[in-house]
């Protein structure tokens, strides 16, 4: 990553020596006069620049107690050194022409001890360039009981940035533009894969990363802006998975188990696109904007994996169809090896276009239409040899299968918004608007297999399945503001909505939505929203009636979302702040659906609750000039279900019921104007009550109903540390 | 297909034409808007109209009496547009907001001789600043755009003469809290009032709650910022949400190994987006999923509705055992396989 990232920066100079060139052909500005430049009081200054640079370093305890594995998927913070925060900040005095650069700004954030960490850069030079630059880097941490029997975890390192270039950037004809952004991932990722049917818990050596560059320029040209981006991205897949040693699986009703397990999947992506966008405004009362981007993304790949095994039941190892019984169990998989190679490319053209007629100075109308258009389509082949030992008198055996896949969907979505929107006054507006979507989804695919053992058929397949929907919906919105002190706004959206895939009927939605902010002056702020969703989905089932003259069964879905917030923030003077909110959510689902119980179809339920309540307040103190404090607590405390338990197991209830409360304290004193000393401290809390659809806890290990505590943990992060001001406080 | 084809066909021929008129710009006339025009429009702004009126007075005189102004706006992008050649001959500085002040100077600061944004609505005093920023890819739906609709303007968030500077306040060493944080975005950048989330947790304070659950986006850790997702000043895509990679949700922007495309595609991840499973700010649920438990997920879709393209769960799916109740235990590649069609591998 570092040469690639050194190579980076080298082009963004060159960028930057080009854009030099190209400046230099214009006319060079007289330099604005600066009679009186400010003075700072204790600010460094540096030739023609003021330098102003903090940094906050110290070092942090732990001490935790409960499920450290929790602690870390939640925050991750570790003990040691820890750079909290720095900055630094070079400005061009006023009445000095900055160098290469007029101001550099570099703050950073959680490097050390943090599980994330970043670096932004942001300078430019007025005229020349503008450069930012934003690196990150996550230590991510998953351990799970809740998820997949706790078998996907993961501990990886995600590292990814951007880095952008504008040159000319207040340019009013035209200005380029280029950028590049790498992102790596690496670390340890564990899954599971399913093989003759029992699951194996696998490791995974997780190697992926991407490198995405981009140029354009942005241009304006006979009245119109015209916008141009090229993209490239590059991905490189290259984890691989396996075991280490013997894997008996995960299910006790199977006796098979694997030897020795090891896959290699390299695959390679690359999306490039390409956009274009223009935009005008005609006698200052219509706004016309369009934008075409299409994108060609393709994806190439190999599989290569060999098991080895014993004592599988069953005829159901991976490409061996039930149809070969001779080959049932028991048997001893002396080598299953699959190959397999193929690509994919997705093809995607997507326009907009959006006008805004000021038909007077209060009125306006706006139309905004889309299309987007995408076919993914993919094969791959696979061939399976299994070398199979069977015990006396059939011996060992093979079997060869290839098998060919090939997947075709696409995408046809029409969309139109129309609205108006009127200006009373400058305190009052409101707007009205109706939206209307077309789409059309195509689905193909195409299966063959074939056998090296006569005896076994081969078999091929096709299938399409085609869906239409249209949605229309109905919005409409104001804003007041009654005093000067209170704005008030809400908005309603009423109709369907566009999910073909998720249910046979478009979703009903009715969202209502009204925020209130009071500001009698600068130092109090009082906001309060409420949020509501409605969605009813009414499902008929076709194909399940529990007698021959009963109605087909409704699986309707009805969601029901509430938010309630208020907050408040009050800062009397520069010694006191006080901020302070609660939110509420609520969240209810009831979805009928269909499901196999002991191989009997069964219409159930499937319910989710959330009954989330979040709290915070922070309080910031200064007795005095050279101490001040800062105090904060919160609290995120979701009832869940409450008392409400499954009656029968046809009904599926899910919530979790959780409590994170953390607080925290810091006190700062002001030792010096340049170094303030800090202690503080901070406790997290964390405590659930998940409970499993059987109303007790899962013991992944054995996949029965057992006792298991849950994740709960206390932590306790103590820190003292320094913050040093150098060129001054800013 | 077909529209494929169409697309890239406009494409390459709308950035040739762009091309060419590039090339021919310095024969062509340039758009200059005009003053008047601009200033009958509710009092919005002149911004990039020519100097040829005497009724402007430049923004030397406007420091005679608004020193600290003056001093704030020299630290901007904006006061360097009098050094830029292709400004030279149109009004900037302060006049390019506040309109000609020559009556306002001789009635001896007569505040209603000048426009003063502050007293106009949100949608007028953003036409000011449309007047040159419209034009830029980021910003040319803000007509359009969900804020415009809600009369948020642009001074909502930035503040045109610079921001003051934030006090520097001891804070949450982990979180951003109100303004006591010292500021993982400086307000230097883009003009705004203050960093970033805490600008859009005042109106969105709801959010804040999400970013507070056990699984989140680092938001309020400065790790993320809004518009890492988010384009405030309004797009094409619903909820002005970014494209990434052309095309793509803004989640595949960082979690490329969903990209694909691949061969089995599992169809919603692209036909409905990410959000159809997950709650992108944050959840009390692992992986931000929208259900706690996974088969809850599949079976409120798998479920025996042939009509809407999620298969049944075959009848061994016994979800009265463990086993078949977490699902993706099996379908551990769910968001897409290249070489299997129920995503094992």
């Amino acid at each position: 990553m570092k040469s690639k990232t050194t190579f980076g920066l080298l082009l963004l100079l060159g960028l930057v020596l080009i854009a030099g060139s190209a400046r230099a052909q214009q006319t060079r500005p007289s330099p604005s006069p600066s009679p009186s430049p400010e003075t700072h009081g204790g600010v460094d200054i540096w030739g023609g620049y003021e330098v102003m640079t903090s940094f906050e370093v110290g070092v942090r305890g732990q001490k935790i107690s409960g499920d450290t594995n929790r602690y870390r998927s939640d925050l991750n913070y570790e003990p040691g050194i820890r750079l909290f925060d720095s900055r630094v900040l070079i400005r061009a005095r006023e009445g000095h022409k900055g160098g290469l650069f007029d101001n550099f700004l570099m703050t950073t954030t959680g490097f050390g001890a943090d599980p994330q960490g970043y670096i932004r850069i942001n300078a430019e030079r007025h005229g020349w360039y503008r450069f930012d630059m934003n690196a990150r880097r996550i230590r991510y941490f998953n351990d799970l009981r809740t998820v997949a029997l706790n078998q996907h975890n993961w501990n990886t390192n995600h590292k990814f940035a951007d880095f952008d270039l504008i040159l000319l950037p207040e340019n009013r004809r035209i200005k380029f533009n280029i950028g590049y952004a790498p992102d790596y991932e690496s670390g340890a990722r564990f899954t599971t894969y399913d093989f003759a049917r029992d699951e194996f818990p696998i490791i995974s050596d997780y190697r992926v990363h991407s490198n995405n560059c981009r140029f354009g320029a942005d241009a304006r040209v006979a009245g119109f802006d015209l916008s141009f981006l090229q993209g490239f991205r590059r991905f490189h897949d290259n984890s691989n998975f396996f075991i280490r040693g013997f894997n008996p699986g995960n299910n006790p009703t199977a006796n098979g188990s694997l030897n020795t397990f090891s896959r290699d999947f390299p695959a390679r992506g690359s999306h490039d696109f390409t956009r274009f966008s223009a935009h005008t405004l005609i006698a200052k009362k219509l706004d016309l904007t369009g934008r075409l981007i299409y994108l060609n993304s393709r994806s190439n790949f190999n599989m290569i994996e060999t098991i080895t095994g014993n004592n599988f039941v069953g005829p159901t190892i991976t490409g061996i169809p039930t149809a070969q019984q001779p080959y049932a169990s028991p048997n001893t998989i002396n080598l299953f090896d699959s190959r397999s190679t193929g690509n994919a490319k997705r093809l995607n053209g997507m326009g907009d276009f959006g006008l805004t007629w000021l038909v007077t100075p209060k009125f306006r109308i706006s139309e905004t239409f889309r299309f987007n258009n995408f076919r993914i389509s993919g094969s791959d082949f696979l061939t399976e040899v299994a070398s199979i030992t069977r015990p006396a008198p059939v011996g060992a055996q093979s079997l060869t299968t290839r098998t060919f896949g090939y997947r075709r969907t696409k995408s046809r979505q029409f969309s139109n918004l129309i609205e108006g929107d009127y200006q009373f006054n400058e305190d009052y507006a409101a707007h009205v608007g109706y939206r209307f979507t077309d789409r059309r989804i195509e689905l193909a695919n195409i299966d063959s297999s074939t056998f090296s053992d006569p005896r076994v058929p081969a078999t091929s397949a096709t299938g399409s399945d085609l869906f239409n929907n249209r949605t229309h919906g109905f919005i409409a919105g104001f804003k007041a503001r009654p005093v000067r002190a209170w704005t008030l706004w809400a908005d309603v959206d009423h109709g369907t909505a566009d999910n073909v895939f998720t249910r046979l009927a478009n979703y009903n939605v009715t969202n209502f939505r009204v925020r209130s902010r009071i500001t009698p002056s600068r130092k109090l702020s009082i906001s309060m929203s409420l949020l509501t969703r409605n969605n009813t989905n009414p499902s008929f089932t076709e194909d399940l009636q529990l007698s021959p003259t009963a109605l087909p069964q409704n699986l309707e879905v009805r969601v029901k979302s509430r938010v309630f917030d208020g907050s408040i923030d009050w800062t009397p003077n520069e010694r006191f702040m006080l901020s302070t909110g609660y939110t509420r959510m609520n969240v209810t689902s009831n979805a009928g659906i269909i499901l196999f119980l002991n191989n009997v179809e069964t219409v159930g339920t499937s319910q989710y609750f959330m009954r989330d309540n979040n709290f915070f307040v922070n309080v910031f103190v200064q007795p005095h000039p050279r101490l001040s404090f800062f105090a904060s607590y919160r609290i995120n405390d979701d009832n869940g279900q409450g008392s409400l338990l499954p009656t029968a197991n046809n009904v599926i209830i899910g919530s979790y019921p959780m409590r994170l409360v953390s607080p925290e304290a810091r006190l700062t004193w002001k030792l010096s104007n340049k170094v303030d000393w800090n202690f503080g401290y901070q406790y997290y809390a964390y405590h659930e009550t998940y409970l499993s659809p059987l109303n007790v806890l899962i013991n992944p290990q054995s996949l029965t109903p057992a006792n298991v505590s849950p994740q709960n943990y206390h932590a306790h992060l103590p820190y003292v540390s320094v913050r040093i001001y150098l060129g001054g406080r800013d | 297909m077909k529209p494929l084809k169409t697309t890239k066909t406009l494409l390459i021929g709308g950035w040739l034409l762009g091309l060419l008129l590039w090339v021919g710009a310095g024969h062509l006339p340039h758009s200059t808007g005009t003053a008047q025009a601009q200033n009958q429009h509710q009092g919005a702004s002149p911004a990039g109209a020519q100097v040829a009126d005497a009724n402007y007075v430049g923004s030397e005189t406007c420091r005679m009496c608004h020193e600290d102004q003056f001093k704030n706006f020299s630290h901007t992008p904006h006061a360097g547009l009098e050094q830029e050649a292709s400004w030279h001959g149109r009004v900037v500085g302060c006049e390019s907001c506040h309109g000609p002040g020559k009556a306002h100077v001789d009635a001896g600061g007569d505040p209603t001789k000048i426009i003063n944004p502050k007293k106009l609505s949100a949608k007028a005093s953003s036409e000011s600043c449309l007047t040159c920023h419209a034009g830029s890819d980021d910003h040319n739906n803000f007509r359009r755009g969900s804020h415009w609709r809600n009369d948020v303007g642009c001074v909502d968030c930035h503040a045109p003469h610079d921001p003051s500077p934030v006090p520097t306040r001891p804070g949450s060493t982990t979180l951003v809290t109100g303004d006591v944080r010292r500021n993982p975005e400086s307000t230097s950048l883009y003009m705004l009032r203050a960093s970033e989330p805490q600008i859009c947790l005042k109106c969105h304070s709801e959010q804040r709650a999400q970013f507070n659950m056990p699984f989140r986006h680092r938001v309020l850790e400065g790790a993320m910022k809004c518009s890492d997702c988010h384009n405030p000043h309004g797009g094409f895509e619903t909820r002005q949400v970014r494209l990434a990679s052309g095309t793509d949700a803004p989640c595949l922007k960082c979690h490329a190994d969903k990209q694909g495309p691949f061969v089995f595609e599992h169809a919603p991840v692209k036909t409905e987006g990410c959000t159809i499973c997950h709650t992108p700010h944050g959840s009390n649920n692992p992986r931000l999923l929208v259900r706690t438990q996974i088969r809850q997920l599949c079976l409120e879709c798998h479920s025996n509705a042939h009509e809407i393209g999620a298969p049944n769960t075959p009848n061994f799916h016994n979800e009265a055992t463990v086993r078949f109740q977490n699902c993706t235990t099996c379908h551990a590649k769910i968001h897409g396989s290249n070489v299997n069609r129920t995503f094992f591998r």
